[in-house]
């Protein structure tokens, strides 16, 4: 099989990796339009909440923060030299949507939504016969702000509908800062993936563990530090455990 | 001349001081010291106290036990002087501050330091081994016993009246600080233990009040965590008041004051309230090990949560609430993620008579627990059958429900899908899953219309 991998780093805010493999079958019966669909790999775009580059191993930090990133970059293209449109997540998801500075895409503030009327990276992806579908649960990156603008199919909603569910009225709510959130978002992509018959696809995926609250998850949270007591700078302990998780996708994809 | 007559006065002094030696050797004078200590202040019983006290020194001076107790003494007063120098620096620095505001130039901007004392708690940790260690003279007479518990405490006395006025200097140079109870405890806790409560003789007189102990039982609870120590203060207060006590009531109370900040001091205290309560009061004891269990899961600490209910199952059994604690022992675990335990028992717990009124939300939980693994594809399937089956009015279903509408139309069965979006709808209208439902019908219906 084989796999085209790009792998972009952007300063500062995201980590992002686009992957892609080869078709078996389509659902178009058009035959022009099969044959070329035929040509077309699937291309997967991974975003990632609040992850630095200067604390990504492959990238040059000192501690081994991501084996299984390091390994997938190793067989990859490894882009270094990537900055980010912006400090924070809406314009800088914004500006990777839409190939667009903040100022222009128009998702520079938690009142302001992604302009409807820029092309973003899944319309175009759709007007070239790729069905797109998008999954995260970052509460900046929803439908409501616009971020849903070229996807058939959106799911911004089934992390906090699991979390809500999962609380069976107990105290606590769903605030996504709170919750660990990569396995929820994986457990919907990848059941995405089980079913799916769309021929090529798009498939963007948002990761937001990384992000504040940081919450390692045992045995990262003193994997390099145990004794630490302090309140921030949690997340270097992630990356490990975001990564494994990371990796059932990208296993996920290699089978399909 | 005058020289020689110098040289002859120091020679008399020594004389002198000579002759009081050899007389103190001989017998220490106890009823001085007691008189004193009963009419006059501290500082005079400590003068006279110190000289009986070197009298008995040079008796035991090559005694082990006495040495331990010297050496207690050297470091209470260290200690003491640590925390009096760092209170009282704190409180220069407000003063500084404060006299800087009055003096400064108004246009400048501020920059008032934050008040920085380190915590009482911290001078307690630290110091604890040192006074963990217990000291015993075999060969003292029993009045010199007496003496020298006496006098102790006499000197643990004065430093925590010196350590209070620091803290209270402080407090009134910065009224953010609200610690002067907690440093005076440091002292009087080093030298308790569940077996010796403070001792109320060590604590400035002035303090000895109902009120005052029931500061120092708060401050126990919640600055040191020690609820043995709080619920002490608070029987002594309540004994000065004439008031009766209960301990369980106590440490209910205690329980729910340290609840949030400090979760395992609330669950030790609902312990100490368990072990009181009658073995034959099962309700009562299962109750607090509930209250002991909802702590835990406020508090986010799900293992515990878990371990807890776990507790209460396997010490009654057949109590009427154990299947409310085998759903909440799985809850717990779910908390934490913990997919592969719950699935190695939740089939049990299912088919449990014990846990009939739990039997949907553990059917959910297997299910989730089954999400987490890629592989369990049929298994899910057949139990979302089920659910919707058996609990097809439940709200708990619908996002079951809409799971299997996107599982339709990543698979581009759109008709399915469209009939169990609009049953999300229909059936569950309030839910989170419905608003969802709605949404992706009508993206659905629009791209369906520009093709």
């Amino acid at each position: 099989m084989k796999t085209k991998t790009i792998i972009k780093v952007l300063s500062g805010i995201l980590l992002i990796f686009a992957g892609g493999c080869t078709v078996n079958k389509i659902g178009n019966n058009q035959p022009e339009k099969l044959a070329a669909a035929e040509n077309k790999p699937n291309v997967i775009l991974v975003t990632i909440s609040s992850l630095r580059k200067d604390h990504v191993s492959c990238l040059g930090y000192d501690r081994k923060t991501t084996p299984k990133f390091d390994e997938f970059a190793k067989s990859n293209i490894l882009f270094t030299n990537a900055f980010a449109a912006s400090s924070w997540q809406m314009p800088a998801v914004g500006s990777i949507f839409t190939s667009m500075y903040p100022s222009d895409h128009g998702a520079t503030h938690i009142s302001n939504k992604l302009n409807a009327k820029v092309q973003t990276l899944a319309s175009v992806l759709k007007k070239n016969g790729y069905y797109t579908a998008g999954f995260g649960c970052n509460p900046r990156l929803t439908s409501e702000y616009g971020f849903d603008n070229g996807f058939d199919f959106y799911d911004d909603y089934s992390v906090s509908m699991m979390l809500s569910s999962m609380s069976f009225g107990q105290k606590g709510g769903i605030e996504i800062d709170k919750r660990r959130t990569n396995d929820l978002v994986n457990d919907a992509v990848i059941r995405w993936l089980g079913n799916n018959t769309h021929k090529p696809f798009f498939l963007s995926v948002h990761y937001y563990d990384t992000h504040w609250d940081y919450l390692p998850d045992e045995p990262f949270n003193t994997l390099f530090d145990p004794d630490y007591a302090g309140d921030i700078d949690g997340h270097q302990y992630l990356l490990h455990s975001h990564f494994t998780a990371t990796c059932l996708l990208t296993e996920m994809l290699n089978i399909s | 001349m005058q020289t020689f007559n110098k040289y002859i006065v120091i020679i008399a002094v020594f004389a002198f001081s000579n002759i009081g030696f050899s007389a103190d050797v001989q017998e220490p004078n106890f009823t001085d010291f007691y008189r004193v200590l009963e009419t006059d202040s501290d500082e005079q019983a400590a003068t006279i106290g110190q000289k009986i006290f070197e009298q008995i020194e040079r008796k035991y001076r090559a005694d082990a036990g006495f040495g331990a107790l010297k050496s207690k003494m050297i470091a209470a007063d260290f200690l003491a002087n640590q925390m009096i120098t760092q209170l009282k620096k704190a409180t220069g620095r407000q003063m500084f501050a404060v006299a800087g505001e009055l003096f400064e130039d108004k246009t400048k901007k501020k920059n008032k330091d934050s008040l920085s004392v380190a915590p009482a708690k911290s001078f307690y940790e630290t110091s604890l081994e040192i006074f963990s260690k217990q000291v015993s003279i075999e060969e003292l007479a029993a009045e010199e016993k007496g003496f020298l518990a006496k006098f102790y405490n006499l000197k643990l006395r004065i430093l925590t009246s010196e350590i209070a006025k620091a803290g209270q200097a402080l407090a009134i140079a910065e009224s953010s600080f609200q610690g002067t109870y907690d440093y005076v405890l440091v002292l009087p806790l080093l030298h308790a233990s569940e077996a010796n409560p403070v001792n109320i003789d060590v604590l400035p007189k002035w303090m000895r009040q109902s009120s005052q102990l029931s500061v120092f039982s708060h401050s126990c609870l919640l600055h040191y965590g020690l609820a043995w120590h709080a619920q002490s203060f608070a029987k002594e207060a309540a004994a000065i008041d004439n008031k009766d006590f209960s301990e369980e009531t106590f440490y209910r109370a205690a329980s729910k004051k340290c609840a949030k900040p400090l979760p395992r001091v609330a669950v030790d205290c609902l312990q100490r309230a368990f072990d009181i309560v009658d073995v034959n009061k099962t309700d009562d004891r299962i109750a607090l090990q509930f209250d002991i269990v909802q702590i835990w899961l406020d508090s986010e600490n799900f293992t515990l949560a878990a371990g807890e209910a776990k507790k209460i199952v396997d010490s009654f059994p057949n109590h009427k609430k154990a299947g409310n604690a085998i759903w909440l022992h799985f809850y717990a675990l779910s908390r934490v993620n913990n997919a592969d335990t719950i699935l190695a028992n939740i089939d049990n717990a299912i088919s449990d008579p014990r846990c009939t009124g739990y039997r949907a939300k553990l059917m959910y939980m297997k299910w989730w627990a089954l999400r987490r693994h890629k592989d369990k594809t049929a298994p899910i399937a057949a139990l979302e059958h089920q659910l919707i089956t058996e609990y097809g009015n439940d709200e708990m279903v619908a996002p079951i429900m809409l799971s299997r509408a996107t599982d339709l139309l990543s698979g581009q069965d759109y008709a399915g899908a469209f009939a169990l979006l609009d049953q999300v709808q229909e059936k569950f209208p309030s839910t989170m899953a419905a608003k969802q439902a709605k949404k992706m019908a009508e993206k659905l219906k629009a791209m369906q219309g520009s093709k």
